[in-house]
């Protein structure tokens, strides 16, 4: 692969708004953990 | 039904079916009617995704699947965000560098020719039937409340999505799922709010939440470690991660959806917009069931909600103990229902003692009319021993068909049917291009020119959809039709992710390791199942995801050392 492909690939490849796609899995993640939470909260409180 | 009502839902379906194919007629190679020339945006991809995913089945029987056991089905979800992070950091790099059409033609550059076949068989056997209950659910219960003709239902589904999805290929499917994303989200939120308006004047939109809390509706989270349960945060995290990570990361269906991405950028923006975005979805339409079930609880429901089953019966000897049984679900429910204000009250008054005892109270009643519903299935059962009984998946439409305003039914119906068509046209979409490019091209004719497979492919299409118009006809309905398809796809899809994840990440596993373990795999998940079914064992069917999964690795990896040696 010549240089200029590999720049075409890694421009590709970039997440918006992070410098690394870990960022927007952690978003991710964190989005998930906290729905449990408040799932959770919800399950007890009406209960 | 109204001319109004007949006006919108054909208008909506028409609009979307034939602005779809107009607009994507100009596929002229097979890059273009497989892969959409790769030029969709990270919006189009996730809505793409959520449409392929959310069948009308979803849209019917999960509303109904919380009026009769809450909201626990949202931990089945809960594997979802994990696997699709999976699938985004790992799956899609490779399958973009190895410039795949199908996820199986993976599968012979890192193993061999039969695992390839394998895989795209069991997608093949799995998927098509998967079609047929895509198609036939919502038809037996729109059929049935519409008074349309069953066959006439499963045909307008079946060739309407044919239609689409043969003359456009993938950028028909995802250009249509955008607008039928459209409908069905706009159809759902006017539901949801006009059945909040339609509660009693005295019982405000909290009073209800706190209602359906002390009738035992909005258990969303049980963290018990009991596996014959369905659904639990254990079953959900672990079988749950397992059948998302082989839906989206194995199932063509899925693969097809983000690979027709502008670039990796796309592809993963579109599955991150599912993982943030489905589990509060799913949440809102159980909610939303729970709602139907408020309603309800104040305004008279059916004793009974398949109505043909209960004209049925009134033609019938059964006729008194079914008038009786009604008399006596009425003035239950009259009991109940004034209950229900006092237990309001008590709520309002924060008195704890009275919110105990007059919960006790409902739900006692609450559980007199599960009783006298039960012994109307009995009667149904004396007349039909055969007869399926559940009546779940009829509520929903049930509420809609009584109580919307004009033209807001003939939108929920769109609704219904564009879930339908919308999952349905990505199957087939996907069983057409998986037998085009893994078997026909592969096996039979690697040196034709792209406009053969290109026809090829197309016929291939047709043919899958009148497959899966002909499995709609003869299938049987299942306890609970959202389960029927994610039981059928628990069957397999252990088995396949198992092969992907033995490719990806255990380099020692070799061809014909993986190829055996994955029979056996197969065979003994297949008897599982059976053995369940007899009630020999009792277990989850996520669960097949994971037992399937872990001996296709398992026996893969001391195959391959046995055969090393």
């Amino acid at each position: 692969m010549t240089t200029q492909q590999e720049d075409a690939t890694t421009q590709d490849q970039r997440p918006p708004f992070f410098k690394s796609w870990k960022g927007i899995y952690a978003v991710v993640l964190i989005v998930f953990v906290i729905l449990v939470a408040l799932f959770y909260l919800f399950t007890i409180y009406f209960a | 039904m109204s001319l109004l009502d007949l006006i919108v839902l054909f208008g909506t379906l028409g609009f979307i079916v034939f602005y779809g194919a107009w607009k994507t007629k100009g596929s002229k190679n097979i890059q273009g009617y497989l892969l959409g020339d790769n030029s969709m945006k990270w919006a189009t991809i996730g809505l793409s995704v959520m449409a392929t995913q959310a069948s009308a089945i979803t849209f019917l029987s999960t509303p109904g699947y919380a009026f009769e056991n809450g909201m626990e089905f949202v931990q089945n979800y809960f594997g979802l965000p994990i696997a699709l992070i999976i699938v985004s950091a790992i799956f899609i790099p490779i399958f973009y560098r190895l410039k795949v059409y199908t996820a199986y033609e993976y599968l012979e550059s890192r193993f061999d020719l039969k695992a390839r076949l394998l895989g795209a068989l069991l997608f093949l056997i799995h998927r098509s039937l998967a079609a047929g209950i895509t198609i036939y659910a919502p038809a037996i219960i729109l059929s049935t409340i519409l008074g349309w003709s069953l066959s006439f239902t499963i045909l307008l589904v079946g060739i309407l999505v044919i239609i689409y999805t043969v003359s456009g290929g993938t950028k028909a499917v995802s250009l249509t799922q955008k607008y039928q994303m459209g409908v069905i989200m706009a159809g759902m939120f006017i539901a949801f709010f006009l059945i909040i308006d339609y509660f009693p004047e005295e019982i405000t939109f909290m009073d209800s939440v706190k209602i359906a809390g002390k009738l035992g509706k909005l258990e969303a989270i049980d963290f018990s470690l009991d596996f014959s349960k369905r659904y639990t945060f254990w079953s959900g995290i672990t079988g749950g991660l397992f059948l998302s990570l082989s839906y989206f990361g194995t199932d063509q269906s899925q693969v097809a959806r983000y690979l027709t991405g502008k670039n990796v950028t796309e592809s993963r923006m579109g599955l991150m917009f599912n993982a943030l975005l489905k589990i509060p979805m799913q949440f809102f339409i159980l909610f939303l069931g729970v709602m139907v079930f408020i309603f309800y609880q104040f305004v008279q429901p059916p004793v009974y909600f398949k109505k043909p089953a209960v004209d049925n019966i009134l033609m019938q000897e059964h006729k008194d103990a079914f008038l009786s049984l009604e008399q006596r679900y009425e003035e239950n429910f009259k009991a109940k229902r004034s209950r229900l204000f006092e237990l309001k009250d008590a709520m309002a008054e924060g008195n704890d003692l009275e919110i105990r005892l007059r919960s006790e109270k409902v739900n006692e009643l609450q559980e007199r009319s599960k009783t006298i519903k039960n012994e109307v299935k009995g009667l149904l059962l004396r007349s039909d021993p055969g007869y399926d009984t559940k009546d779940s998946d009829y509520v929903f439409l049930t509420f809609i068909m009584n109580y919307l305003p004009r033209g807001i039914i003939g939108l929920l119906l769109a609704v219904i049917f564009s879930a339908a068509m919308s999952s349905t046209s990505s199957e087939l979409n996907a069983l057409g291009s998986t037998t085009t490019v893994d078997i026909y091209k592969r096996l039979f004719s690697s040196s034709g020119t792209d406009r053969h497979t290109l026809i090829i492919s197309k016929i291939l299409t047709a043919i899958w959809g009148i497959i899966a118009i002909l499995f709609a006809f003869i299938a049987n309905q299942a306890e609970n039709l959202i389960e029927a398809v994610n039981i059928v796809g628990s069957l397999f899809y252990g088995t396949i992710l198992g092969i992907f994840i033995a490719a990806f990440f255990i380099r020692p596993i070799k061809a014909t390791s993986i190829f055996i373990a994955a029979i056996v795999a197969e065979i003994l998940i297949i008897i599982l199942h059976f053995l369940n079914i007899l009630k020999v064992v009792e277990i989850g069917y996520l669960w097949y995801n994971v037992i399937g999964f872990t001996i296709t690795i398992v026996a893969g990896y001391i195959l391959s050392m046995i055969l090393k040696k």
